[in-house]
C-alpha cells in the first residue's frame, strides 16, 4: 500500500516537472535525481516511469537512460489526427445525449473565465469540454485511448498556452461548440469543432517549429 | 536478449488467458489461479504478473485487492467497441491506401484472395484477410494509430475466429473482400468506403451473434 502511495507520488512529482516546463522536452531525467528529491527508494519511481513510459511521456533508451518525450512535428500531427477522429466521432452520440444540465454546467464554467483567471483555470473549463464530448462515445476502449493520448496532448498543449491572445479566443470558441451542442445543430457542432480542433494543432505546431 | 524473452513469454500468456476468457473456459468472476498457469505453460510468474497486467488494463481481468486476480463479465460491448474503433482507423487508412498503393500489392492480395475455395483451411483465409487488412492499415501514416489497432488485434481475432464458425461467413467474408480490393484497384474512394464499412460491419454482427450462441451453450446466460 505505502509503495503504492510512493509510485503516485513519484508519478505527479515527474508529470509537474515537465508540465511546468522544469524539465524540458527531450530533457533527462533520472532515478537517482528524483528518489533523493523525494526521500524514497528507487522501486516506487520505477513503477511510475513504467506508467509514464506507456503513456508516451517519457521514453527510455538502452544503455543511454530515460529522457521526456521529445516531441516532434510528426508527433504533434499524429496526436491531434487521432484526437480529431476520436472526437469527431463521439460527438455523433454527444450531439444527442449530452443533457442541459451537463451543457449548462460546461457552459457556467466557461463564461466564468475572465482576465484574472488562471491558466489552470482556463484549462480545465476547456479540457472538461472536450473530455464530456468524448466521454459520450460510449466506447470505453476509445476513452481510454483519448485519455492516453490527453496526457500527450498536455505535452503540447503547454507550448500553445505561451500565447496570451489564445485564451481568450479559445474561449469564444468553447462557447459556440457548446452553444451549437445545447441547439441541438450537429453540423454547426461539427464545423465548430473541427475548426478549432485544427486551428490549434496549426498552432501548436507552429510553436514546435519555433522550439 | 532477455527482454525480449520476457515478453514472448507474457505475450504467450496473455493469448492463452484472453483465449480462455473469451471462449469461457475461464467463467466471468471465476478467479485467475497464478500457478496453475504458470505449471500448464511452464513459465514463471514474472511474466504471468506482466499478463495480467495488461488483461486488467485492457478490462478482462479485475483485480481484489489481497483477493488476487478475476476474470470481468465478458460481454458484446467488449467486441462492439474493438471492432468500432477498427471501423474508424480502417475506414480513415483507405484514402492514404488509395493514394499510395503498387499495382504489385493489389496483384499479391487479390491472388491470395482468388485462390481460396471450399476446400481452403481456414489458416488460408484468415491469411488472406490479414493481407487484405493489413494492406489498408499500414497506409494510415499514424504510428501511435498502428499502436492501437496492434493492441486490439489479439482481441480481433479472437473475435473473428469465433465468427468464423457461422456458416458460410468465410466464404461472404471472401467476397466482401474482392468487392474492397476492387473499388480500391480503381481508385474509387467513395466506393471501397462503402465496401469497407459493410464487410466490418458484418464482422462485427457475426462476431457478436456467435458469441451469444456460445456464451448461452458454455454459460446459459
Amino acid at each position: 500500500m505505502a509503495k503504492i502511495g510512493n509510485a503516485k507520488k513519484a508519478y505527479d512529482y515527474i508529470y509537474q516537472q515537465i508540465i511546468s516546463e522544469k524539465k524540458e522536452l527531450g530533457a533527462p531525467i533520472s532515478e537517482m535525481e528524483i528518489s533523493e528529491a523525494l526521500g524514497m527508494s528507487r522501486s516506487p519511481i520505477r513503477e511510475a516511469f513504467k506508467l509514464l513510459e506507456m503513456q508516451g511521456i517519457i521514453v527510455h533508451y538502452p544503455n543511454r537512460g530515460t529522457f521526456v518525450t521529445d516531441m516532434t512535428r510528426k508527433d504533434i500531427a499524429e496526436i491531434f489526427q487521432l484526437r480529431i477522429m476520436i472526437e469527431m466521432e463521439a460527438l455523433d452520440n454527444a450531439y444527442i445525449y449530452m443533457d442541459e444540465s451537463v451543457l449548462s454546467t460546461l457552459k457556467q464554467n466557461i463564461e466564468k473565465l475572465d482576465e484574472n483567471s488562471e491558466v489552470d483555470e482556463y484549462y480545465t473549463a476547456n479540457t472538461a469540454l472536450h473530455k464530456t464530448i468524448v466521454n459520450y462515445s460510449g466506447n470505453s476502449r476509445m476513452i481510454k485511448f483519448y485519455d492516453t493520448l490527453s496526457m500527450q496532448i498536455a505535452l503540447v498543449n503547454h507550448l500553445s498556452a505561451k500565447l496570451p491572445s489564445h485564451f481568450q479566443e479559445s474561449k469564444q470558441k468553447h462557447l459556440a461548440i457548446v452553444e451549437a451542442l445545447i441547439k441541438k445543430d450537429k453540423e454547426e457542432a461539427a464545423k465548430l469543432l473541427r475548426e478549432h480542433l485544427e486551428e490549434v494543432r496549426d498552432k501548436t505546431m507552429l510553436l514546435c517549429a519555433m522550439d | 536478449m532477455e527482454i525480449e524473452k520476457t515478453e514472448s513469454l507474457s505475450d504467450m500468456a496473455y493469448r492463452y488467458i484472453l483465449e480462455r476468457i473469451i471462449s469461457f473456459v475461464y467463467k466471468p468472476n471465476e478467479p485467475i489461479i497464478e500457478n496453475d498457469i504458470c505449471v500448464a505453460l511452464g513459465i514463471s510468474r514474472t511474466p504471468l504478473r506482466e499478463a495480467i497486467r495488461r488483461l486488467e488494463a485492457e478490462g478482462f481481468i479485475v483485480k481484489a485487492r489481497n483477493r488476487g486476480a478475476f476474470v470481468r463479465t465478458y460481454t458484446v460491448e467488449d467486441i462492439s467497441e474493438s471492432c468500432d474503433i477498427r471501423c474508424l482507423f480502417e475506414v480513415y487508412s483507405l484514402k492514404n491506401c488509395i493514394a499510395h498503393i503498387n499495382e504489385w500489392e493489389i496483384e499479391e492480395i487479390k491472388t491470395n484472395l482468388l485462390r481460396l475455395t471450399v476446400d481452403s483451411s481456414e489458416e488460408e483465409y484468415y491469411g488472406a484477410d490479414k493481407g487484405l487488412h493489413g494492406m489498408i492499415t499500414k497506409y494510415c501514416m499514424n504510428a501511435r494509430m498502428l499502436n492501437i489497432l496492434k493492441s486490439l488485434s489479439v482481441q480481433l481475432d479472437m473475435f473473428q475466429r469465433i465468427s468464423a464458425q457461422t456458416p458460410n461467413r468465410l466464404l461472404e467474408s471472401k467476397q466482401e473482400h474482392l468487392k474492397i480490393i476492387e473499388a480500391i484497384e480503381k481508385k474509387d474512394l467513395s466506393q471501397a468506403e462503402e465496401y469497407l464499412q459493410v464487410h466490418l460491419q458484418n464482422v462485427k454482427i457475426s462476431s457478436i451473434q456467435a458469441f451469444q450462441k456460445m456464451r448461452i451453450e458454455k454459460i446459459g446466460v
